[in-house]
């Protein structure tokens, strides 16, 4: 039975790469006592496929993992209560949904995610007061824009790119866990991108395009990048990114309600 | 949520390579609020983090340390250079990573010495901790620095920079020096008074109040306690007991992957063969066996609690455990089908290894291993190793019908009575191991060429060894011998099928100094660190010329050490120590290795090496 994990990860989690985190989940089921179905072959491994790889430094509140489990008569409840005993604190699952066996993987599904963009703690002596005073005024102008040129880089090129389309969301908002006497900033940004294989816009690349167009300089460790959610898409066409304004229209749910 | 306090900012740790090294929170780290106890223990394995975390022995103390109610002990590894940097320039204090605190505000740090190229590693940790280098510098607010491991064996070269060595097995006595220390700590009482009760504790050595006289030419002349009440002698400590001893059942499980990424179970310590070059051989003595039923019981619960896949036995001479085909077809038939892999240790090369190997192991990747050690019957004999020529090609010839077609061998060069005709004997050898492999496999069943890799390093001699007493070789003299092997590698008629390697000269030189030195060198191995030297125990980062300039500096001639004979009455730098076997003995082994015979392994024959009197019940001097 296949079954779609949606997990948090913070704090110092943050610094634990990919690779790491599929090892660490791998390890936590053995824990678990839940049997992950093994592939064939002289070395087997476990059956499991992350949606899309976090880079370092980033958090999460909804990545997701899809596993094969050997025993097909446990229960959503009874996985999470097991395997979330098996987690470090700082790596928390947030749901578990049954897969049919006909479900396509979640890396190959997911079209679009959502981040939050916070200035960090001890960077805010940085930015000024119009920053933040500015900042749902200034998205909106952002996206407002003809087009939104960035540099795309890859392994092998650079090249000019208009993303404008790609930005489904972009806007400022207000920072709920911000009170007058902490040191979290007043609000932050959110966005919504295209993601997954067909192509994928990184949120450090929109805030890049972000500063230039306010014309402040742009350094990624001024900033926290939070993913939110990942979304499939049900008009889904094999090889091809739906938008919100392509001929197909893009129909966003989010990757735990989708089967 | 409440985040975990980090000792690193983000910008640091994003700019560093692997950051994972420097956060903590692994599986099973253990958490306690540093209020809450009365002692805080920083162990330290004085290398990048994947090759510490990868050390057996801490994850035991560190187990045995935190069961107690009274104790925090937590952990650190070297800073990589990149990190190193940052701190110096940033003058941040090297932290603990289970509590991100700074070790300078702990009680005690502890660092296990397992190789002599780390001493400069040992300086950048004591010295980012921000606490003074040299123990005679240290006051009320520094903690206590500790050694451990095979090097304190021979703690002479870096005695100014411990307060105290701990001589012998962890599990021992390391509970009476915490309680001492908590009577100590608010008694009002000196550090040096401390010491002192340090010092009455069997096995615990405070270079501090010993003093060493020198002979005009170098050699020591005599080393006593320098006040009343210190022994005179350390004994070390063994446990008497293993079955009953200390065994983790939670290690650490690292998010990155480290060097030793999988469950260890330690089946027995001590090693029965005397093999004369092998330090570990008489460190460990005697060969002490876990019971089968115990290393199950302790196998299952560290897979359960670690969900590692795979689990690797450990111990001197795996073979020499007497269950260990029950342990291993138990370990395959419980875990292989679960996806535990059962990774084999080095075995000797029979049916019963072979069956195993193609139970758990592709054959076509995996390779058989050899240690010879030497290329002739005669030298194998001269270093007590056991393993002859038809052990090698019977056990070869069996594998290579079993389909095996890759043969690593391991030699050494460099060792006492060698001469150029037991040099050539290696290459020799590999050439009939290769033609074993042609007589035996017909045309049509081979995949290719049969790949023997024969790879030897320099040979150091060490204390407490028989050879103990032989001169090194100088890199010279091994880089011809490298030279004269590698063109007799090309002369074999099977030379295509035959690889040749050799370990760096320049590094094994070094280690011969240091691992017979005295305390002459502190001050070298302290002016090698302040020119910037770390991490010399990798290849990158090894400052040869910083060395060298060293020892010039200060009058020190490295040949004192290496080139040169010493004579039977020599008193060493390390002949304060009692590690059970005695002097006598081990100058009749190397009496005996000239005359190149072999002494029967403690199984067949008790020979009297010394360690009887330690009466480990269920050890191999008491029929074990």
């Amino acid at each position: 039975m296949k079954y779609r994990i949606k997990f948090s990860k913070h704090g110092s989690m943050k610094f634990i790469g990919h690779l790491d985190v599929m090892r660490y989940f791998q390890k936590a089921f053995r824990r678990s006592k839940i049997e992950v179905k093994l592939s064939e072959g002289f070395s087997p491994h476990q059956i499991m496929s992350f949606a899309s790889p976090l880079g370092i430094g980033l958090t999460t509140d909804g990545d997701y993992l899809d596993v094969t489990l050997v025993d097909d008569t446990l229960t959503t409840d009874y996985i999470f209560e097991k395997l979330q005993a098996e987690m470090n604190g700082e790596i928390n699952l947030v749901h578990v949904s049954e897969l049919s066996d006909d479900a396509k993987n979640s890396m190959s599904i997911v079209c679009a995610c959502d981040y939050e963009v916070f200035v960090k703690p001890d960077k805010l002596s940085k930015f000024s007061k119009e920053y933040f005073s500015n900042l749902s005024e200034n998205a909106e102008k952002f996206l407002e824009q003809e087009t939104i040129v960035v540099t795309k880089k890859t392994k092998k090129s650079e090249k000019e790119m208009d993303i404008k389309e790609y930005i489904y969301e972009f806007r400022g908002v207000e920072n709920k866990a911000h009170s007058s006497d902490d040191s979290t900033p007043p609000n932050l940004l959110f966005m919504r991108l295209t993601s997954g294989s067909v192509l994928n816009i990184k949120p450090e690349l929109v805030m890049e395009s972000f500063c230039k167009f306010l014309s402040i300089p742009y350094d990624f460790l001024d900033y926290q990048i939070n993913r939110t959610e990942m979304y499939a898409d049900k008009n889904a066409v094999k090889g091809q990114v739906n938008t919100l304004t392509s001929e197909i229209k893009c129909d966003l749910v989010p990757l735990e309600d989708f089967n | 949520m409440q985040n975990r306090k980090l000792a690193l900012s983000d910008d640091i740790l994003l700019s560093v390579e692997k950051p994972a090294r420097y956060i903590g929170n692994e599986i099973n780290m253990v958490k306690k609020n540093p209020k809450d106890v009365d002692i805080r223990y920083c162990m330290c394995f004085p290398d990048v983090y994947e090759i510490g975390m990868s050390h057996l022995g801490i994850q035991i103390l560190y187990e045995m340390f935190n069961q107690r109610d009274d104790i925090y002990c937590e952990r650190v590894y070297s800073p990589w250079p990149d990190l190193d940097k940052i701190m110096r320039e940033q003058n941040i204090p090297l932290f603990a990573l289970e509590s991100q605190d700074p070790i300078k505000d702990f009680d005690f740090l502890g660092i296990t010495l397992q190789y002599e190229m780390c001493y400069t590693n040992v300086l950048q940790v004591i010295d980012l901790a921000q606490i003074p280098l040299k123990a005679c510098d240290r006051g009320m607010d520094d903690p206590f620095v500790m050694g451990g491991g095979p090097c304190s064996y021979n703690p002479e070269p870096i005695a100014d920079f411990f307060d105290i060595f701990y001589i012998g097995e962890g599990e021992t006595v390391f509970y009476d020096l915490m309680d001492k220390y908590k009577e100590w700590k608010n008694s009002g009482k000196s550090r040096e008074e401390f010491l002192f009760m340090a010092s009455q504790i069997e096995g615990l050595y405070v270079p501090l109040f010993y003093d060493a006289e020198y002979n005009e030419d170098g050699t020591l002349k005599s080393f006593k306690p320098n006040r009343e009440g210190v022994p005179e002698t350390i004994v070390k400590q063994v446990v008497t007991n293993l079955t009953d001893t200390f065994y983790p059942r939670k290690p650490l499980v690292p998010y990155i992957k480290v060097t030793q990424d999988r469950v260890v179970l330690e089946i027995q310590r001590g090693c029965i063969r005397g093999c004369r070059f092998c330090q570990a051989g008489y460190l460990y003595r005697p060969t002490r066996p876990r019971k089968l039923e115990t290393l199950k019981e302790i196998a299952e619960s560290m897979i359960d609690s670690t969900g590692h896949e795979e689990i690797t036995l450990s111990s001197l001479s795996s073979s020499d455990y007497k269950d260990l085909g029950d342990l291993v077809y138990w370990l395959i038939d419980k875990y292989n089908k679960a996806g535990v892999n059962v990774a084999l240790p080095s075995l000797r090369i029979d049916a019963f290894s072979l069956d195993v190997m193609s139970k758990v192991q592709d054959i076509r990747k995996s390779s058989l291993t050899f240690a010879p050690e030497a290329g002739t019957q005669r030298m194998r004999n001269v270093i007590n190793k056991g393993l002859t020529e038809d052990d090698i090609l019977n056990g070869a010839i069996e594998a290579f019908k079993g389909g095996w077609d890759r043969v690593k061998l391991y030699f050494m060069l460099g060792l006492p009575y060698e001469t150029y005709d037991d040099v050539e004997g290696i290459a020799i050898l590999a050439d009939k191991v290769a033609r074993a492999f042609y007589d035996t496999v017909p045309k049509e069943k081979r995949h290719g060429k049969v790949s023997i890799v024969a790879s030897s390093s320099i040979f150091v001699p060490k204390p407490f060894t028989p050879f103990q007493w032989a001169r090194m070789n100088s890199k010279e003299e091994a880089r011809e011998k490298r030279d004269f092997l590698r063109g007799k590698f090309a002369e074999q008629l099977n030379k295509k099928s035959l690889k040749y390697n050799c370990h760096d000269a320049f590094t094994s030189e070094l280690e011969g100094v240091l691992a017979r030195g005295d305390r002459k060198l502190n001050d070298v191995i302290l002016e090698v660190y302040k020119n910037g030297a770390i991490f010399d125990a990798w290849t990158d980062f090894f400052e040869y010329d910083k060395w060298m300039a060293a020892f010039e500096k200060y009058n020190i001639d490295m040949n004192f050490y290496i080139d040169r004979e010493r004579p039977e009455d020599e008193l060493f730098p390390w002949d304060f120590i009692d590690v059970g076997v005695s002097k006598k003995y081990l100058l009749k082994e190397y009496q005996t290795a000239r005359n190149e015979v072999v002494t029967p392994n403690c199984r067949e024959k008790c020979m009297g090496c010394g360690m009887a009197k330690f009466k480990c019940e269920d050890s191999v001097c008491f029929g074990a």
